[in-house]
């Protein structure tokens, strides 16, 4: 039961949302990358969400510290950004320059649509938290009128 | 008589409860998007109502020896009507069903009414905290 802990939580929230916002965006403007550093084609990047008390040393420290103070919130962290490895889609191009025998190009697997769905439901997520943080804040300020 | 000068054991319980439940609320909405996250809750209501309205039976006190049953004893008096911070923990609700595959069941819409709830408690027992400690400023000053 800290003071800022619920605004804490909140703001872990803000910053996955926004790093999965800016995965989204790195996706879309590299739907047509057919060249990338490592060879090959752009592979789709999405973030992996965990709640920050997933490891054993947090649930410890959690648990122990909860039998003084109560548990506190522990927000979300993002785990890790892993490529997604769906194979790439064939496109029919012979004049491209990376077009294989066949005039096959391998092209991202990158779907704009799903991609924009994504965004809007991260954009919808930010918003939630921005509205939990907001109440946080009101409460905080009540609290500190009490008795004046 | 003894007339404890702030005397709202309860009230100041369920301020805590409710700032305890705002932070369950706030990791909620922050896990929106985790997977396998199952939501918080506190449960201080239920307390709260059952230390309030003593519904339960208790026990005869008529030794010291005795073994309390339920009794009001003092400590608990001391504390709000046997509300203890001990009673403000986070559970976890693995109830309500998930339409999700990821098995995350946080909805949303939920989550946002329980916040806008809960601020609108929380506001209104500052509020009876504030007027309590106004009562006391005007007794000090006699009423002027």
């Amino acid at each position: 039961m800290g003071v800022f802990s619920a605004i804490n939580a909140s703001a872990s929230g803000l910053t996955a949302q926004r790093l999965r916002m800016d995965t989204i965006s790195e996706n879309i403007a590299n739907a047509n990358t057919t060249r990338t550093k490592t060879g090959g084609p752009y592979r789709r990047k999405t973030v992996v969400f965990e709640g920050s008390n997933d490891s054993f040393a947090s649930v410890l420290n959690t648990e122990s510290r909860s039998l003084v103070n109560g548990d506190g919130a522990s927000g979300v962290k993002v785990a890790k950004i892993v490529e997604d490895l769906t194979p790439f889609k064939k496109i029919y191009d012979p004049t491209n320059p990376d077009a294989d025998e066949d005039g096959n190009v391998s092209s991202p697997n990158v779907d704009v649509l799903t991609e924009m769905v994504n965004m809007i439901s991260a954009t919808r997520s930010y918003e939630a938290n921005v509205t939990a943080l907001n109440a946080s804040k009101g409460m905080a300020i009540k609290a500190l009128e009490i008795g004046k | 008589m003894s007339i404890k000068l702030f005397n709202n054991p309860i009230l100041e319980r369920a301020l805590d409860a409710s700032w305890v439940r705002n932070e369950a609320i706030s990791d909620n909405i922050a896990n929106i998007d985790t997977p396998g996250y199952k939501r918080k809750d506190v449960n201080f209501d239920d307390y709260l109502k059952a230390a309030m309205n003593k519904d339960t039976i208790s026990g005869l006190v008529s030794d010291p020896r005795h073994i309390k049953i339920n009794g009001t004893s003092d400590d608990s008096e001391s504390n709000g009507s046997g509300v203890s911070g001990s009673n403000m923990k986070f559970t976890t609700d693995y109830s309500s069903t998930s339409m999700r595959m990821d098995g995350n069941n946080v909805d949303v819409d939920t989550e946002m009414a329980e916040l806008a709830k809960n601020q609108i408690l929380y506001d209104a027992y500052s509020t009876l905290i504030n007027k309590d400690y106004g009562m006391l400023r005007s007794a000090i000053r006699e009423g002027r």
